[in-house]
């Protein structure tokens, strides 16, 4: 069988601070095949950014990463800060939410385009400014000649994501690492933006991570779902599986107090209490204290991830049947 | 509900009549400034204990109206009248009198809030300023009572703004806001900043507070979903101008205005039977710069169904006989006066 493109095992991270120590990532594997985007949910501080962070060799010096995060064959942890530069950037590029502060803000985007070509790919000042107009077009800026010697506060929002993404993709990733790239959009335009990405998926085979707290945005574009709480897996399924039928209780109760519209407007379910914080003590499941399913072998034995039927797997020892799931 | 014959004139609520706020551009030493004109015209009312949804794309104006309701704006034209007086002729006295009927919930719950107060103390900072009669012992009635409603325990009086969650910080200024039992609360993205698990928890509360209490409502968001869930009525903005108004199951099942039906059909399902088989995005385009807006309707370098006057013509706000409001030149046009329609049938 093929390696996947990305394989992460047993993945965890740990922050040192003056008030203890943070487990950000506890325990994390999970696998991205060619081409695949896979959708990484869950709410502020569960982890996601830092499970891919900790892939890139891109934490903080308070932190430190144990496990394995094989790439192209490759195990990036561990691995030195030449190799990773080689990896980072090409096989393996970025799109962050807020563009203005990944740009520069006094260079235009033609010389941050050519720059970056010159140096990743040795290409001289013309074939360059060539290869910078072909991927504004790529990405479909309108007018790209003109954009080329603008000022990133001369675009709009949506301009300035387009131009970060013409930028993650001149060096032709393999994996591109969105982190909740239409977050700051307005809604037309984040569905152009999600669009876009898809295209680049179809035509050029470029594997997504799209992390995003917005089970909407994973809804358009992803194959695959892992849903994190406090750090671990606690869902892991197609799309359609864990968003149609979650058996996690935290999944269900997520998905319970979005506001849907395309849902009969009705009383939301709020999920009672606050996710917990990352220097707490870990002991069983750490979703117990939140969740009405739970009972005293909830709080002493850490529930592993585990597939009960088919492949959608959940870390949970009374997940719940495809019956019970949501009814709308 | 916005109910504009019978209720002109009516001493109840907040009734805003061409409402309008304009910004100065500095654009260097030597050159005039630019007009940035970021509402133009906006008509609306809020009955007692109705809420009011607002919502559009970021720049159409929504924290500026925000601001102009509670003074933090000078306005370049229009009234805001607040139960048969325009706020904005008062007296600085004449207002603070009245300032206490309107309140404001702030996005950003955390930067809100003075980072070397106590819950208990931020809570009664607004009793403190407004309701002097109070002695220290009923003010900490009122305090307790307060952090009760909005689902904050006891023992959280003592705790420091960053010892809070977003969510809980968002209880505090909520607590804030409802402590000198006002009559309109003012909510701008209150709940954007919070996790969706949290958020539903503030939106139920702020639900239930409004039931509860009467209250009426203003709540702005560029989150159709969350604004369907709390909202009457509705009102859409585009680059300062109201295009749509309507109430809510009118507003969703039978949008009217482009622009409102390009905003509703860009909104993200969780069902992903629903994203795989439905649509390209409606719109393609950014906003336009506010400050060289479009000429005409300023929708027209977007719209998929402009047409040459739309470049040429502002349209006009009509009322539909559902309640609903449109200013869009090709919408109205299914909007046929009786009288017409009789006359032509006659000729
Ligand atoms: N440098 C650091 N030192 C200490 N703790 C950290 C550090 N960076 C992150 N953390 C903690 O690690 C946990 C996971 O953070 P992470 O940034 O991955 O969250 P996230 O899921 O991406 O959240 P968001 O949706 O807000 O971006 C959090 O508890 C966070 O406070
Ligand atoms: N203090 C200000 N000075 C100049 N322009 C402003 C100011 N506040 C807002 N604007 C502009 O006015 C328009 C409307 O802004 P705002 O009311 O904040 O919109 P929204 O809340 O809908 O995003 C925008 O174009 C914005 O840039
Ligand atoms: S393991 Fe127990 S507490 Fe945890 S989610 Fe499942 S039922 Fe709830
Ligand atoms: S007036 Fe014209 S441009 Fe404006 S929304 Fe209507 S059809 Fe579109
Ligand atoms: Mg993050
Ligand atoms: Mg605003």
């Amino acid at each position: 069988m093929k390696e996947p493109l990305l394989c992460v095992d047993n993945l965890t991270t740990r922050f040192t601070t003056s008030s203890g120590t943070v487990l950000a990532v506890d325990r994390v594997s999970f696998s991205i095949s060619r081409g695949e985007v896979l959708g990484i949910v869950g709410e502020s501080g569960s982890g996601k950014s830092q499970i891919f962070m900790s892939i890139a060799g891109l934490l903080p010096p308070n932190g430190q990463v144990s496990g394995e995060a094989r790439f192209l064959g490759r195990n990036l942890i561990g691995a030195d800060e030449s190799e990773l530069n080689r990896i980072r950037g090409r096989a393996l590029a970025f799109v962050f939410q807020d563009p203005m502060t990944a740009l520069h803000p006094f260079r235009t985007i033609a010389s941050q385009l050519t720059e970056m070509l010159r140096l990743h790919r040795g290409l001289d000042h013309g074939a360059a400014r060539a290869e910078a107009l072909r991927l504004l077009d790529r990405v479909h800026i309108p007018d790209a000649k003109r954009r080329l010697d603008m000022y990133p506060h001369e675009l709009s929002g949506g301009m300035r994501q387009r131009v970060m993404i013409a930028m993650s993709i001149s060096c032709n990733p393999r994996l591109l690492i969105a982190d909740e790239p239409t977050t700051a959009l307005d809604v037309t335009v984040q569905l152009q933006v999600l669009d876009l990405l898809d295209e680049l998926r179809r035509d050029e085979g470029i594997a997504i991570a799209l992390i995003t707290h917005d089970m909407g945005v994973v809804s358009r574009l992803s194959d695959r779902v892992i849903v994190i709480y406090a750090g671990n897996i606690v869902e892991e399924g197609t799309t359609e599986e864990v968003l149609l039928s979650p058996t996690h209780p935290y999944t269900q109760g997520l998905l319970a107090s979005m506001p849907d519209l395309y849902r009969p407007l009705s009383a939301l379910s709020p999920i009672p209490g606050y996710p917990p914080d990352g220097r707490q003590a870990r002991k069983g499941c750490m979703f117990a204290p939140r969740c009405s399913r739970a009972q005293n072998v909830c709080r002493d034995v850490f529930p592993e991830l585990t597939a009960r039927t088919g492949r959608q797997r959940q870390a949970c020892h009374f997940p719940i049947s495809g019956s019970q799931g949501l009814a709308s | 509900m916005i109910n504009m014959s019978p209720s002109e004139g009516s001493e109840e609520g907040l009734r805003v009549r061409n409402l309008s706020v304009t910004y100065r551009i500095s654009r260097g030493p030597f050159r005039r400034p630019d007009e940035l004109r970021a509402l133009r015209d906006v008509d609306l009312d809020i009955a007692p204990g109705r809420s009011l949804g607002v919502v559009g794309e970021s720049g159409s104006g929504k924290s500026s109206m925000a601001r102009a309701f509670l003074r933090l704006q000078s306005l370049s034209g229009g009234k805001i009248v607040w139960r048969g007086h325009d706020i904005t002729q008062m007296t600085e006295e004449a207002f603070r009198h009245m300032r206490p009927d309107i309140q404001m919930v702030f996005q950003d719950p955390l930067a809100s809030l003075n980072p070397r107060m106590q819950v208990a103390d931020l809570i009664a900072e607004p009793l403190l300023t407004h309701r002097r009669d109070l002695g220290k012992v009923e003010r900490r009635k009122i305090v307790i009572e307060t952090m009760g409603r909005v689902g904050l325990r006891p023992e959280f009086a003592e705790r420091y703004p960053h010892q809070l969650s977003g969510g809980q910080a968002q209880r505090v200024g909520i607590a804030r806001a409802i402590v000198l039992s006002p009559k309109l609360l003012i909510c701008d993205e209150a709940v954007s900043a919070l996790d969706v698990s949290v958020q539903a928890q503030v939106l139920t509360l702020l639900k239930q507070l409004q039931e509860e209490m009467g209250l009426s409502l203003l709540f702005i968001s560029h989150d159709l979903a969350v604004v369907r869930y709390v909202s009457d009525d509705i009102i859409v903005l585009y680059l300062g101008r109201l295009v749509e108004y309507a109430p809510r199951d009118i507003l969703f099942e039978n949008p009217r205005h482009p622009y409102t039906r390009a905003l509703i059909s860009s909104v993200l399902s969780s069902n992903p039977r629903i994203e795989r088989e439905h649509r390209s995005p409606p719109i393609g385009g950014d906003i336009p710069s506010p400050i060289n807006p479009p000429s005409g309707c300023p929708f027209h370098t977007r719209c998929p169904i402009a047409e040459a006057i739309c470049r040429e013509k502002m349209p006009e706000l009509r009322h539909w006989p559902d309640g609903a409001r449109v200013a869009c030149h090709v919408a109205n046009r299914g909007l046929v006066p009786p009288s017409e329609t009789t006359l032509k049938g006659m000729q």
